[in-house]
């Protein structure tokens, strides 16, 4: 019986024009929104690899350890077409050297990360955006008048008046308006799939087929929920018009104005520190940490004005990111290997407070986030779209992660440098070779034993010589962090399991309402 | 076959839907039941097929309990309401189809179902067209089509000729004569005291849930029944 009943809904249904606008709206605007999200991915790859190019070769260039200054880029994944999540809000490029612990950044700079999540986490054409608004509406398009529409018909009555028990009539109806639903949605999810492998910058590997399709999964469970929420609301009304405009007041309220409320209210109730406060407060440990600096140097002014340290040339290495001396005496070089031996012990030193500081903002946030994401949860719309960004790793995890990989690397860069420098202590501010330092060119100028020329052919020659380039084959390489497609969806247990549950209870909420509705 | 002891309903608004009727209706017989709107007619019938509950009394449907044991006493029965729009997308046979296969029968030929529409008089060009091309008079004549594809020994009418025209309400009559004279139990409930009249075997007036008169073949005769009708509602001083 419940066949007979699922295939007669299937069948009015695939007749409608309610499937007709399902279909509509699934196959105009997924393609449409893919197209976009494809293109945008394009670029956001192009300029990962740039960046990642950039960074390589930065590091082909360095002289000395003081310019080292590593940086680490997240590749965007290939997901992010369906669900670009933080890809456009967070920074993917981190530094991981001494100056600074990794920490969790906002493209507009760490505090950008205080902006309305929920309303940037639905840009414009996001397909698991789409996705939860389109599916959403089609299925309460579809559901409004499951029973309100048969009752109206007075073919409700005339079923009921058969000895079919109603569990059965509503499961029926259940089963033949999912399976509807179904048509759209996979013909959706195709189109999407013919855009996304249309470009060339597309590669999908076996685990993003089994995230898509999850995702697919998910979209029919999140579907299932908003059909059982039109029947329940079909179950409590006697017209189509009355479920239908309450359905739609609960939809808004469900997709659009939750979320933002919770984010609004949560904001209230965990406040987190003004960005000026944080900024004042990293301002006076970077002050701090200046002092610190400069009191090392003007040590080594003083020495200098004293006659006692010799430096022929001092200039910045590769970018400015670091100091090179060169033709320096052996006094001054025992001075800059204790200064910078220090320098490195204040520069880690006050990295690790900052990133105490840092942190401390993005776990005050982080609360924030996590009671907007409770107070959110019931709009169903947000479980869906922060499981398909985690299973597309674009969420706020996904960053994390990246971000605890990038510190451990900088542990990694930190002891391969120390390692480095334990053998030749002088490899941090010089590339002249030891003996080359042994021979303390400064005291020879003075002795006029070299001549100023002869002195400029040898600092020409240092500049173009490989050697003195610093070898770095056997730096540590970062290394993403890797997470498998089940591993990251576990990460949102609760809001599949919200997904799920808010179907077993609308189900059960639509058959006790049911079994009193008076078919008449 | 279709009988009621004692079945009283009333609703949460402490409105009385039926008070206490006592009613049987026999093989072969119609029964048609008079009575203004809200008078109780619609009332029974829901009864009967436990759409709603009796807070007393026993309705029965073929000796079943349909208050105990709804699911088998509507194995029964069949129905048909006023308003039957049926599906407007499907076509009469597959309305028919979907309606016999409710009704518990499996593997019925199409040749059934192409004889049974031919029965209710619906031309045999219209056997596959949607029904949201019908007029009601055709619609009413497919449900009476799924009365008849049910098969059942009881039948359960509530105003089933309600805005149909002259002729569509004739045939739809003389289509119900011929269910009687297969020995079916009919009760019909109607608005119309000439049609009653003409119809019913007997026919009872109900009045604010009460069943207040009930009159047979050989009363309808001799009374004039649209005299009587109007002058007992008068009598209760209300309409």
């Amino acid at each position: 019986m419940i066949r007979t009943i699922a295939k007669r809904e299937f069948l009015s249904n695939l007749m409608s024009y309610k499937f007709a606008v399902g279909m509509a709206l699934c196959l105009i605007l997924l393609p449409l929104g893919t197209y976009v999200s494809t293109r945008n991915y394009h670029r956001r790859l192009e300029r990962y690899e740039l960046d990642r190019d950039a960074h390589q070769r930065e590091l082909t260039k360095l002289h000395v350890y003081s310019a080292l200054h590593p940086q680490v880029d997240k590749r965007p994944p290939v997901l992010s077409i369906i669900a670009e999540g933080l890809e456009e809000r967070l920074k993917s490029t981190v530094r991981a050297d001494r100056h600074r612990v990794p920490c969790l950044e906002g493209k507009g700079g760490r505090m950008a990360l205080s902006r309305n999540r929920y309303a940037q986490a639905f840009p414009s054409l996001e397909i698991v955006w789409l996705l939860a608004i389109i599916l959403s509406l089609v299925a309460v398009l579809f559901a409004h008048d499951t029973v309100t529409g048969d009752r109206e018909l007075g073919t409700l009555s005339l079923t009921l008046s058969n000895p079919v028990p109603r569990h059965q009539v509503l499961l029926g109806k259940y089963l033949g308006g999912i399976g509807s639903l179904f048509v759209p949605l996979l013909a959706g999810f195709l189109a999407v799939l013919v855009v996304m492998n249309l470009s060339a910058a597309v590669s999908l590997s076996a685990s993003d087929w089994l995230a898509i399709l999850i995702i697919f999964l998910l979209s029919l469970i999140y579907l299932s929920a908003f059909f059982l929420l039109g029947m329940t609301v079909s179950s409590l009304t006697r017209r189509s018009a009355t479920s239908l405009i309450i359905l739609l007041a609960v939809w808004v309220a469900l997709t659009e104005l939750l979320p933002n409320a919770s984010f609004f209210v949560a904001k209230n109730i965990m406040p987190v520190a003004s960005m000026e406060k944080t900024r004042t407060e990293k301002r006076a440990v970077e002050e701090q940490k200046n002092k610190e600096i400069s009191k090392i140097w003007e040590t080594a002014q003083q020495r200098a004005q004293r006659g006692e340290l010799h430096i022929l040339l001092n200039k910045r290495d590769n970018n400015e990111k670091g100091q090179l001396f060169r033709f320096i005496s052996p006094e001054t070089a025992e001075f800059l290997k204790d200064a910078f031996g220090e320098f490195e012990t204040i520069e880690v030193k006050y990295a690790d407070k900052m990133a105490w500081q840092d942190q401390s903002y993005v776990r005050q946030l982080e609360r924030q986030w996590w009671l907007a994401d409770i107070l959110s949860a019931p709009s169903l719309a947000r479980p869906f779209s922060s499981t398909v960004r985690a299973l597309a790793g674009t969420d706020v995890e996904a960053f994390k992660s990246f971000v605890e990989k990038a510190r451990q690397y900088r542990l990694e860069v930190l002891a391969f440098v120390e390692a480095q420098v334990t053998s030749n202590p002088y490899r941090f501010f010089t590339d002249d070779p030891v003996e080359e330092i042994q021979k303390d060119w400064p005291r020879a100028l003075r002795e006029e034993r070299i001549s100023r020329a002869e002195l400029g052919e040898k600092m020409k020659t240092a500049d173009g010589d490989p050697r003195r380039l610093l070898d770095l084959t056997s730096m540590p390489r970062f290394s993403p962090p890797k997470e498998g497609v089940l591993e990251r969806l576990s990460r949102r247990w609760r809001d599949l399991t919200i997904l799920l549950l808010s179907n077993v209870g609308l189900f059960l909420l639509a058959f006790s309402l049911f079994l009193r509705y008076d078919p008449r | 076959m279709i009988s009621a002891d004692q079945l009283t309903k009333v609703y949460e608004d402490d409105v009385m839907g039926l008070d206490h009727l006592t009613l049987e209706v026999k093989p072969g017989e119609i029964f048609c039941m008079l009575g203004a709107n809200g008078a109780g007619k619609t009332t029974t019938i829901n009864l009967f097929l436990n759409f709603i509950e009796p807070i007393s009394g026993t309705a029965f449907i073929n000796g079943i309990d349909a208050v105990k044991d709804p699911l088998e006493a509507k194995k029964y029965v069949a129905y048909l309401g006023e308003v039957v729009q049926l599906y407007g997308n499907f076509t009469a046979m597959q309305n028919l189809d979907f309606f016999t296969k409710l009704g518990g029968k499996k593997d019925v030929s199409k040749k059934e179902y192409r004889d049974c529409l031919r029965k209710v008089g619906l031309p045999e060009r219209f056997f596959d067209t949607k029904l949201k091309k019908f007029s009601k008079g055709m619609r009413q004549r497919v449900g009476l089509a799924i009365v008849m594809m049910k098969d059942t020994p009881a039948i359960l009418l509530d105003e089933p000729t309600a805005g149909l025209d002259p002729r569509g309400a004739q045939d739809f009559l003389d289509m119900l004569r011929v269910l009687r004279d297969q020995g079916k139990a009919v009760f019909m409930s109607t608005h119309d005291i000439f049609r009653a009249k003409d119809i019913g075997d007997r026919v009872g007036i109900m009045k604010q849930g009460v069943l207040a008169m009930v009159l047979d073949k050989e009363d309808l005769e001799e009374e004039d029944l649209e005299k009587v009708y109007l002058e007992y509602m008068r009598g209760w001083g209300v309409d």
